[in-house]
């Protein structure tokens, strides 16, 4: 995790396991806004007061280049706008291909449309995105910024379990309300093998104060590219300051995934 | 963060490029007797449209400020009339020139800037090395933006 300013180039854009990062232009705004309710007491206010109200979390519009690859290509996977939400997540490198602990977005969205235009002689995708899906895993948290919990990198069983140091979070303290884990699954060495993604925490960034954050887990999945998922825990279990990925290799030989955490603060 | 011009220089020189020797500023052959295919900065003019853009509110150091610039170089690859026909070099020159394109538009992260692009429009005409003495060869230009404060 490298602190400072980054450019655009540097982001990366994953939906439903799928890197379409080569095919985006620009996504955004990555936004979380709050409704404001007027309470202004007209008979005795001199300016008008106001409340937050009900926050929106979205994406915004993915701005992309139109390309009919088969399976993987943007069309075919935006193409039909009906289904599931769809799992977004924006990882944010800071001057470098994202790394862990770098700033991400992301969340469960429904895709509200899908058009293809020309655009000064490129031929473009334009995928707008609605706010959190009403049925997705959570709407327990107005907390769409969180930190990459392991970037777009392939793990073996041979290498086995992690054990590296953890890294820490921007407040550089503990907190206790809770959060979420997304991971994307974007390639595996089988069609049908099976890992366990989770994620640790700990005291210090130590391997040995480091361990398994109850209840952030996917469980045992089946590891194929398009295969995603959002696991939120409670909005009072307190998140250790350090974390770090973790992944248990099933029948799994190689998993290639992106996973982020969304500490709720 | 300072202003690294001379860092990107030095990153340039650590490309890659099969075949192509590339120079730092600090190395520019006096001539091309001998070291050829070569890509060095143009000692003539080694930076131009220096555009400092401000980025933020602040006084002295600390406003953001971002920095665009271009460095100018000059690709000599054999002398002019060398081989057969004359014209016997010409497709190696235009592959090297792909080559050195390719290398530096391959470039992701590297030291002193934080994007670069090349911009100039591709044109193998007649090159001097710095002692004046005709090659052939182009000018490359490539377009550097850096973080400066």
């Amino acid at each position: 995790m490298t602190g400072g300013r980054t450019k655009h180039k540097w982001w990366r854009v994953y939906v439903n396991g799928y890197d379409l990062s080569g095919y985006s232009r620009n996504i955004g705004p990555l936004g979380l806004v709050y409704d404001e309710a007027d309470l202004t007491a007209d008979m005795g206010d001199t300016v008008k007061g106001y409340l937050r109200n009900h926050p929106q979390v979205s994406p915004g519009t993915l701005n992309a280049v139109f390309d009919n690859t088969g399976t993987t290509g943007l069309h075919a996977l935006a193409q039909s706008v009906a289904g599931t939400s769809r799992n977004v997540l924006v990882a944010i490198g800071m001057r470098a291909a994202p790394m862990e602990g770098d700033p991400c977005f992301g969340g469960s969205f429904y895709q509200s449309g899908y058009q293809i235009a020309e655009d000064g002689g490129a031929v473009t995708s334009t995928i707008p995105f609605t706010g959190w899906a009403a049925d997705a895993e959570s709407l327990k948290y107005a907390m769409p910024f969180g930190q990459l919990l392991h970037p777009n990198v392939a793990r073996t069983s041979a290498t086995g379990v992690n054990i590296q140091a953890g890294w820490d979070n921007p407040t550089k303290d503990a907190t206790a309300k809770g959060g979420y884990f997304m991971y994307q699954v974007l390639a595996s060495n089988a069609a049908g093998v099976t890992a366990t993604l989770s994620v640790d925490h700990g005291i210090s960034a130590a391997h040995v104060d480091m361990g398994a954050l109850a209840g952030a887990t996917s469980g045992s999945i089946v590891c194929v590219p398009g295969v995603s998922g959002i696991v939120s825990i409670g909005n009072a279990v307190p998140v250790k300051q350090f974390m770090r990925w973790q992944i248990a290799f099933g029948t799994a030989t190689s998993v290639t995934w992106v996973a982020a955490f969304f500490r709720n603060y | 963060m300072t202003l690294a011009i001379t860092t990107v220089c030095t990153s340039i020189a650590a490309v890659s490029v099969s075949g192509v020797k590339i120079c730092d500023l600090d190395n520019i052959p006096p001539s091309g007797t001998r070291v050829t295919p070569i890509l060095f900065p143009d000692p003539a003019n080694p930076l131009s449209n220096f555009t400092p853009e401000v980025e933020s509110y602040g006084g002295g150091s600390s406003r953001l400020l971002d920095v665009d610039y271009d460095l100018n170089y000059v690709y000599i690859h054999c002398e002019v009339g060398a081989g057969r026909t004359g014209l016997d070099y010409l497709e190696g020159c235009v592959l090297n020139v792909q080559a050195i394109y390719d290398a530096i538009l391959s470039i992701d992260v590297f030291s002193g800037g934080v994007d670069i692009m090349p911009t100039s429009n591709i044109q193998i005409i007649t090159m001097a090395d710095p002692s004046g003495k005709n090659y052939l060869g182009c000018a490359l230009t490539f377009h550097v933006k850096e973080f400066w404060r």
